[in-house]
């Protein structure tokens, strides 16, 4: 004297296509838009110690003043020569660099002449503001 | 006169073929999952300076944009200079050897990045980053 349950109706429906072909094309839009291929790194770099804390050894003074030199130990070079010039000097990879920059350089500048000395083995870079003269 | 016939095209034919269609669409879905990384959406847009090594980026305990404009981010937030530099005390008071990623657009002036790598320092940040876009 059970009761009786109503089996349950197994009319199985098909999947309709279209509201799925809609909703993965919204997926794939939205990835396609928004994923990045592109590989972030980084470089490392310090901020120069204020209040001139002098070490016994003599960094490697870069200054960059403006778009076209770079200013190496004091001696202007233009922008394009400076890496040959970063060559001729002896440079040991331990060696720091003081780099220093004008206020209108752009970043991309900045990281570029790290990107040069860190493919030269140098990584020990602080960054810094110029002192005294503009050119 | 010669008699073309009426091109005869069953209504079949015209139909576009719609599951290898799909089957296309998930394969692009998923390489387009697969082989992407979302990009960080949050903040001002910045186009990061090409340059830097192969190393892989370890995540940084706070990460400052420094936008076009030179304008301070961190997250969705912009910062006036005083408003970066106390951010960046209590950071590195709370934790000890604090790192800071700079995330400065590449058309930026070096005189905003120089803003916050003085405000790094005197917070005593021990680790400084500049975030950048692989060349190649």
């Amino acid at each position: 004297m059970g009761v009786k349950l109503a089996v349950p109706s197994v009319t199985r429906r098909r999947i309709s296509l279209t509201p799925l072909i809609d909703v993965v094309f919204i997926l794939l839009v939205f990835f396609m838009l928004e994923t990045t291929f592109l590989t972030e790194a980084e470089v490392a770099v310090a901020a120069e110690s204020q209040g001139g804390a002098v070490s016994a050894e003599q960094p490697l003074q870069l200054e960059l003043l403006d778009a076209d030199w770079v200013w190496l130990n004091g001696e202007r070079v233009a922008y394009s020569q400076w890496q040959a010039a970063l060559d001729a000097l002896p440079i040991d990879p331990n060696a720091r660099v003081q780099l220093r920059t004008a206020q209108r350089i752009p970043v991309q500048r900045v990281v570029d002449v790290i990107d040069a000395l860190n493919t030269r083995d140098i990584t020990r870079v602080s960054l810094g503001r110029t002192r005294g003269f503009a050119p | 006169m010669i008699r073309l016939a009426a091109p005869h095209r069953a209504a079949r034919d015209v139909e576009v073929a719609v599951v290898p269609m799909i089957n296309i669409v998930f394969l692009l879905l998923l390489y387009f999952l697969l082989a992407g990384r979302l990009m960080v959406t949050e903040g001002p847009g910045v186009e990061l300076p090409t340059g830097g090594g192969p190393s892989q980026p370890e995540p940084a305990a706070v990460a400052v944009v420094v936008d076009e404009n030179g304008a301070f981010w961190l997250g969705t937030r912009e910062l006036t200079e005083p408003e970066l530099r106390e951010h960046l005390r209590t950071l590195s008071t709370a934790a000890a050897a604090a790192s800071v990623l700079i995330r400065a657009d590449g058309r930026a002036e070096a005189d905003a990045l120089q803003i916050v790598l003085e405000a790094c320092q005197s917070a005593g940040v021990a680790e400084i980053r500049l975030a950048t876009i692989q060349a190649g």
